[in-house]
């Protein structure tokens, strides 16, 4: 078990070169790159290669490519092309912002997509199985964007309940720490950050957390109906444990490992789901940060962000398979002692 | 494919035959809409009463006016006939990414199953290097680099399917190139190439077919979700996720206007979300037989 | 008879979707009482593993029907509420599987298994349960049992899984153990080791076992009293000695005789040729009739019913070894 954790922390670093060598390449290296894109921005040619000049662009690609890497170990990431300003302290304002936004999606999946797994799986083939099977594909289908379109319609315009744009209202004023308003609200002793924060973070987490329900809801309860055909079930029903015990201590138990790799898997969907949710609500997460810098050709930015996006989501799903050998006692536990 | 879930249903046993007829009628159903998204799509010079693209009337018409049945948007143009006409690129994004997906990721999931060895290795551990980014952060990466237009959005939501069909292609490869038949074919002194393409690619394609039926929806959404950013198609062509972005600044006054791509969307993906499924189980009975 | 501890009357099962219900088990009888062994013995398919699951109503569910009277300790099972179902299995019941490892949960360790079916019938309280566990594993003869109680299935042998199987079944003290090929999936030393083990429990405990096999060696050693059964139906039950000394229906005779040939030129060990019927096929006359050697038109046209022939039961209408 431990000889198989630090195999997987040390291929950990090669994933990340390898990403960010992706990263690299995709962006500089792909027909109708950078330079091509930057000749049309600027009207003089002189403007144009005074920038194209400090940027590097006229080295070699493996010239620019080794600078690239050696910032990269330095964690410097470069500049902003539009405002200057450093990519690095660009994404350590907005990614807190998007972990908040990931953090609130998975309990919303969480809850609805186990919830309805959990009562669909309970009787499989019934009349509450088929309709939430039903749901659960519609909540697939569901337009990410579209739907956050519709919760705003409805909770926003019709409804007035809820706000429909940004993190924290204008009229609230934040300095912030740490960037996480939960965390900066009890340093600063600020108990009125939360309310407004909450309120402004409940439609984008349930857009991302409703539309990666499904997929979790139909996996979920495929793994538990699978597993309440094991042999071991019928040795529980053997031994008088009653139903519901069965249900919660037998088959839960075990089906809860192959969910917990679900959950990883979908946790990129959900960073995905981030992104969009982040542009519909006006949500200022590193998310909306990448797509603005790809539409305003600020490639800095946008390498920077897919970056972090992208070591995020190896992080996470390195941990949900530590966890899973971890939950797993036949993992955890080699026999041969 | 309509006959196929024909055959699953007939094979249902019991059940009365009034509960028969409606299950089959429910079965059918995602294929008849998958199928009228597609003729609509096709027909749309003929169904569509206006240029898409141009101005045809007074801005903002409410539904069911005069000549515009479905209103018309800020730009005075026929909403009716954008969406017809909108839904050429979402059908042909989707469809063609995935079955770009399906023959590039399928062929090099093949070379890499058949050969095995090393070459096999590396060639898996550069598809979990491409797996490593989110489906949408791999799409927005290659339309970054390519800038918007519809063959570069199918080609960033084709790299964004890959993966998984070279996976999937990979482990049934590698199944059948263990198999005996296919020892024999080596044996008998055909070409690598000659056993790849003969013998083993007929025998992987319809669980790759099934596959690929069933990420058709999410292929279709992922360009939808694109587009709706601004890294689609170039504006005024009608593109169904870009008019929800559109829509969405008139959401004040006409909310129909980025409820109604949106909803040809969402029930597009839903129809062939249910499609896909039914492949699905058909395949995983047949198997079992 | 007298003071059985179970009673099975025209025990039927059926399995498949409404209104295409099969018969997989069709009218037995017998009975066991406290202290004995009774092996049911049959091919596979022979209906035997249906009627073991049907004594704990274990297959019963929507797609599969019992019918029948099944009286334990004066109880009818198949009339009893879930909750008293419940109740009796484990206390009034209990079963061993033959894949221990897939019988029992990966997730948890052996004692928590074994004390789970004591704290459900709250016979102890957790902490008594964890003890009362250790001392079942001793009693199956598990060595170090307070080690091995806080190991999962997946880290102890074969056959020590299959000790830790029969501990389980044995937690709250069953009045009638049902074993279901406890031995198939081990090897032939270890093979003896559990049957002895078995048939020594059931000595100090005064319980009831019934010991389902297509093995008929196995029976030879164990069991009190064998009923054959073949295609769904008892047709032949007798007690031991006589079973082997004058098998009486030829289905039996030959049963006995393949197993007890030697594995010929080939390698290949003997058996009957011809094939068990299929669930769905006729029934009328012997389901035998097609593989037997006796076979007479009657045998075809006409099914024999289970009738006394000495200490025997036999369904044939031309038994073998008449007295």
């Amino acid at each position: 078990m431990t000889g198989e954790i630090l195999r997987r922390l040390a291929f950990l670093p090669v994933t990340l070169f390898a990403v960010a060598t992706l990263v690299f390449l995709t962006l500089r290296a792909l027909p109708g790159s950078t330079v091509d894109m930057l000749a049309s921005q600027f009207s003089t040619a002189g403007l144009r290669d005074q920038l194209i000049a400090q940027l590097g662009l006229d080295r070699s690609l493996w010239e620019q490519y080794l600078i690239y890497m050696s910032e990269l170990i330095r964690l410097d990431l470069g500049r902003s092309f539009i405002t200057g300003k450093d990519v690095s302290v660009m994404v350590w304002e907005t990614l807190p912002v998007t972990i908040e936004l990931a953090v609130a999606s998975l309990i919303v999946m969480l809850i609805a997509g186990l919830g309805m797994a959990l009562a669909a799986a309970a009787r499989p083939g019934s009349i509450l199985d088929g309709a939430l099977r039903f749901i659960a594909m519609t909540l697939f289908a569901l337009p990410w964007f579209w739907f956050g379109i519709l919760l705003i319609l409805v909770f926003s315009l019709w409804l007035d309940w809820l706000p429909a744009f940004g993190r924290l209202p204008s009229s609230v004023t934040y300095e912030p720490i740490t960037n996480f308003v939960l965390i900066d609200a009890i340093l600063q002793g600020r108990p009125d950050l939360i309310r407004p924060w909450l309120t402004h973070l409940i439609l984008p987490s349930l857009t991302v957390g409703l539309t990666t329900a499904g997929v979790l809801m139909r996996l979920a309860r495929s793994g538990i109906i699978e597993t309440s055909k094991l042999d071991f079930v019928r040795t529980a029903r053997m031994k008088g444990v009653p139903g519901r015990r069965i249900y919660l201590r037998h088959i839960l138990r075990n089906a809860a490992l192959g969910i917990l790799t679900v959950i990883g898997l979908q946790f990129g969907a959900m960073l995905g789901g981030s992104v969009i949710a982040e542009v519909v609500f006006g949500y200022p997460g590193i998310g909306r940060m990448m797509v603005d810098a790809v539409l305003t050709r600020d490639y800095a930015v946008a390498q920077g962000a897919a970056l972090v996006l992208a070591v995020f989501y190896v992080l996470v799903n390195l941990a949900t398979d530590l966890a899973y050998r971890w939950a797993d006692p036949r993992l955890r536990r080699k026999p041969g002692r | 494919m309509a006959d196929q879930t024909g055959k699953e249903l007939t094979m249902r046993p019991g059940g009365a035959g009034v509960l028969r007829l409606v299950s089959a009628a429910l079965a059918a159903l995602p294929w008849v809409v998958a199928s009228l998204f597609i003729f609509a799509a096709l027909l749309a010079p003929l169904l569509a009463p206006y240029n898409p693209i141009s101005n045809v009337g007074p801005p903002m018409l409410a539904l069911f006016s005069e000549g515009h049945a479905l209103g018309t948007d800020g730009f005075g143009r026929d909403q009716l006939s954008r969406l017809l006409y909108g839904l050429r690129p979402m059908l042909v994004v989707s469809l063609g990414a995935v079955t770009l997906a399906m023959l590039i990721g399928g062929a090099y999931g093949l070379i890499s199953g058949v050969n095995g060895g090393r070459a096999d290795w590396v060639m898996m551990r550069l598809i979990d290097i491409l797996m490593s980014f989110p489906l949408i952060l791999a799409a927005i990466l290659v339309l970054a680099a390519l800038g918007p237009s519809l063959l570069n959005l199918t080609l960033a939501v084709a790299v964004s399917q890959l993966p998984i069909f070279a996976r999937l292609a990979r482990a049934l490869a590698s199944g059948e190139a263990a198999r005996d038949y296919v020892m024999a074919a080596r044996a008998a002194g055909f070409t690598p190439l000659h056993v790849m393409i003969r013998e083993v690619a007929p025998n992987i394609l319809r669980p790759l077919l099934v596959q690929a039926t069933s990420v058709v929806a999410l292929a279709a959404l992922t360009a939808a979700a694109l587009s709706y950013l601004g890294l689609g198609l170039r504006p005024p062509a009608p593109d169904l996720g870009y008019m929800v972005r559109e829509g969405q600044e008139l959401i004040f006054i006409a909310p129909e206007q980025t409820i109604l791509p949106g909803l040809l969307i969402a029930v597009f993906a839903l129809a062939v979300s249910f499609c896909g499924d039914q492949l699905a189980d058909s395949d995983r009975s047949g198997g079992r037989r | 008879m007298t003071a059985q501890l179970l009673d099975v009357a025209d025990l039927s099962v059926a399995f498949g979707p409404d209104g295409a219900r099969l018969a997989a088990v069709k009218g037995v009888s017998f009975s066991v009482a406290p202290g004995e062994v009774l092996a049911i013995v049959g091919e596979s398919g022979s209906g035997k593993s249906a009627t073991a699951m049907a004594l704990a109503r274990l297959n019963e569910g929507p797609g599969a029907d019992l019918s029948g009277r099944i009286g334990l300790q004066g109880r009818e099972v198949l009339k009893l509420s879930p909750a008293d179902l419940q109740e009796l299995r484990g206390r009034g019941i209990a079963m061993i599987f033959q894949d221990a490892m897939s019988a029992l949960n990966p997730c948890e360790t052996i004692g928590d298994q074994i004390a789970e079916a004591l704290i459900v019938h709250g016979k102890a309280t957790r902490r008594a349960a964890r003890t009362r566990a250790v001392e079942l594993l001793a009693e199956v003869g598990l060595p170090e049992p307070d080690r091995r109680a806080a190991l999962y299935p997946h880290e102890i042998s074969g056959g020590q899984r299959q000790r830790a199987m029969i501990a389980v079944a044995l937690a709250c003290d069953p009045a009638l153990l049902i074993a279901d090929e406890p031995t198939t999936a081990l090897d032939v030393t270890v093979q003896a080791q559990i049957l002895a083990l078995l048939t020594g429990l059931v000595a100090t405990r005064n319980m009831g076992l019934i010991l389902i096999t297509h093995d008929l060696g196995v029976v030879a050693g164990v069991a009190d009293r064998v009923a054959v059964m073949y295609a769904g139906r008892l047709v032949e039950a007798a007690p031991v000695e006589a079973l082997f000394a004058a098998p009486h229906h030829p289905y039996t005779r030959d049963l006995i005789a393949a197993a007890s040939a030697a594995p010929d030129a080939n390698g290949q060990l003997a058996s009957i040729p011809g094939a068990p019927p299929n669930l769905g096929s006729g029934d009328t006359g012997c389901a035998y009739a097609p593989r037997c050697r006796k076979a007479s038109p009657r045998c075809t046209a006409e099914r024999p019913d289970l009738a006394p022939l000495g200490t025997s039961r036999v369904a044939c209408w031309h038994p073998e070894n008449r007295p």
